[in-house]
């Protein structure tokens, strides 16, 4: 079953993440962005402790989902009641004082908005990662690490035209797999070097 | 139909984009510095967006390598877990928790599909609440605190007053805030319905956090005889600063609370039946009329305004103390009890239409979205939300 909200996928009837493919696809591609959303709250290293609580919670409840969309909101609810939870248990007393009501500061702020930074990236980066595996190394290096053609043909042995093709090639991919609005950021990732 | 900030928020990446891209007309650019005026939350999502050298920042750091490595280290947890569990069943609790969805969450997805009809009334919304707190000195000084600027307010009396955030006073004494004072003077703190948590630090140093609806009144400096708080309306979160010789005590209703080193939460809406009062941590006595009660942490004592029972029992704490963390949350709330809340954080009244469905409610979602967000998490439900001027008409569907 696909997890991913691409827009030939809308067919999907509900899922439930009760088998090993599902999961492992599902956690590759939530990883980074719900982390990247805990990061608001947390330290790394903390927060990887809770998405992995997370998501074995995901895999003992055996939930169903009525769509990806329903998927996504329950892991990013999850990891924001996870984070909340972390901050309260692990406030010793002093710090306590020191941050009381810190929680409660943060009131104003944006979870929404974070969310939907995080889902931007993510769906670039499920897209990237979607790519047939040269074409991704080629479009991540030029894209992302920002190498121009020689550079990324010099160190992958291969000619610049070839480097030119593959570059095409990904992004006529990617143009199908995105959003109109999360390719054109895609777009200007690119030429904004 | 269309969920207003969903379109928002498509409409501010292509804002982006074409800005970006160097394509923006000047009315577009007006419509997006408007925005971005907005508040500081959309300034920091445009930052963000538009910083091309961040975007790239967040997507190198984003290896999938990584991920793999904590799958598999995932994985072995959830075999040693089945092992474990081998032979001795768990039923997994059938707590099924209903969520609710964020807006804003389907402009990703485009899914704007048959499902997306949103029941709120476009036109008409309401705001969360926002910073409405007023401060009433014992010289009959008003301040609206939103007017004022950061720092200091008054040093008139025993104490100096501070406004020390956009939503925080605080009062500094002289020493531990417990000066002899013969005839301490009283001020009135009011955060009206529709107002956003307000935070209060007293004279001793005692942190006191208002809900919405809320009104109190304090000593500006705490004299030799104790440290009395009245909670007059509303629902308080007190993070006590503990002193043996002075204990402290919130009264209301006829009911007294007196800390024995502790952080509690006193709920006394006038709207509401009865006191509760929830023990996060230390201990604390509640005592009304003849009964008396000394609370554990995590126990929850209701006492009905009618006469002088106490009832104690175990709390949710989570849920309890939600709106300090600017959540709205309901564990099998019947509908009554969610509009309640809505009512006093969007300060309006709840207007019946037909017969109320009897449904029951549990999740979570945040107090600082607009009504139509809100309703449209309670989307599921077969209930129809509507704005009209101050008020909120609730319908079946």
């Amino acid at each position: 079953m696909r997890i991913l909200s691409h827009a030939d996928e809308r067919s999907i009837d509900y899922i439930v993440v009760s088998d090993d493919q599902t999961f492992d696809q599902t956690f590759k591609s939530y990883y980074h962005p719900l982390c990247f959303y805990a990061l608001k709250f947390v330290g790394q290293e903390d927060a990887e402790d809770i998405i992995e609580d997370v998501f074995l919670k995901l895999w003992d409840k055996k939930k169903v989902f009525n769509n990806p969309e329903h998927l996504r909101a329950w892991l990013y609810q999850a990891v924001h009641n996870a984070c909340l939870d972390f901050l309260k248990v692990s406030k010793r007393a002093a710090e306590r004082e020191l941050n009381a009501f810190r929680s409660e500061s943060n009131v104003d702020d944006p979870f929404s908005h974070r969310i939907i930074e995080a889902e931007v990236f993510g769906e670039i980066y499920r897209a990237l990662n979607e790519l047939p595996s040269q074409c991704r190394k080629i479009v991540h290096m030029s894209f992302i690490e920002g190498l121009s053609n020689r550079e990324i043909s010099e160190q992958l042995g291969l000619s610049e035209q070839t480097v030119k093709n593959q570059k095409g090639r990904g992004l006529l991919i990617l143009r199908k797999k995105l959003n109109r609005n999360t390719f054109l950021l895609l777009l200007l990732l690119i030429y904004m070097k | 139909m269309e969920n207003g900030k969903e379109i928002h928020i498509e409409r501010i990446i292509y804002l982006l984009s074409a800005r970006i891209e160097g394509k923006l007309s000047d009315e577009e650019q007006a419509e997006l510095e408007r925005w971005v005026e907005e508040s500081e939350s959309n300034r920091q999502l445009f930052d963000n967006l538009a910083n091309e050298v961040y975007r790239r920042s967040v997507l190198s750091n984003w290896a999938p390598p990584a991920a793999e490595k904590l799958l598999s280290r995932l994985k072995s947890r959830i075999e040693t877990k089945k092992r474990i569990r081998f032979g001795a069943r768990i039923s997994v609790a059938a707590s099924l928790l209903l969520l609710i969805l964020f807006a804003g969450y389907y402009f990703l997805a485009g899914n704007k599909g048959a499902d997306g009809h949103i029941t709120a009334d476009a036109h008409s919304d309401l705001l969360p609440a926002s910073n409405k707190a007023v401060l009433k000195t014992g010289y009959g000084k008003v301040f609206v605190l939103n007017n004022q600027k950061q720092g200091l307010i008054s040093a008139q009396s025993a104490a100096v007053i501070d406004k020390t955030d956009s939503n925080a006073i605080s009062y500094k004494g002289e020493g531990n805030g417990l000066i002899n004072v013969h005839t301490p003077l009283y001020d009135t703190l009011s955060n009206p319905m529709g107002g956003n948590n307000y935070r209060l630090t007293l004279a001793d140093g005692t942190k006191i956090l208002l809900n919405t609806g809320t009104v109190i009144r304090f000593p500006e400096a705490f004299g030799s005889a104790g440290r009395e708080v009245e909670l007059i309306n509303g629902e308080i979160y007190v993070e006590v600063v503990h002193n043996d010789k002075a204990p402290f005590r919130v009264t209301t209703n006829g009911l007294s609370i007196t800390d024995i080193g502790t952080h509690f939460d006193v709920s006394a809406y006038n709207d509401d039946d009865a006191v509760k009062t929830t023990l996060a941590e230390g201990s604390v006595r509640v005592q009304q009329g003849s009964s008396s009660f000394i609370l554990h942490p995590g126990q929850q004592a209701v006492s009905g305004k009618q006469n002088d029972k106490i009832y104690v029992s175990d709390a949710d704490i989570t849920g309890t103390l939600a709106w300090t963390t600017g959540l709205f949350h309901f564990d099998h709330a019947d509908l009554k009890t969610v509009m309640k809340q809505l009512a006093r954080w969007y300060n309006v009244e709840i207007v019946y239409e037909g017969q109320l469905p009897s449904v029951k409610i549990t999740g979570e979602i945040y107090r600082n979205l607009k009504a139509s967000e809100v309703f449209e998490g309670l989307n599921y439900l077969n209930v129809r939300f509507q704005v009209e001027g101050n008020k909120i008409i609730v319908k079946d569907k």
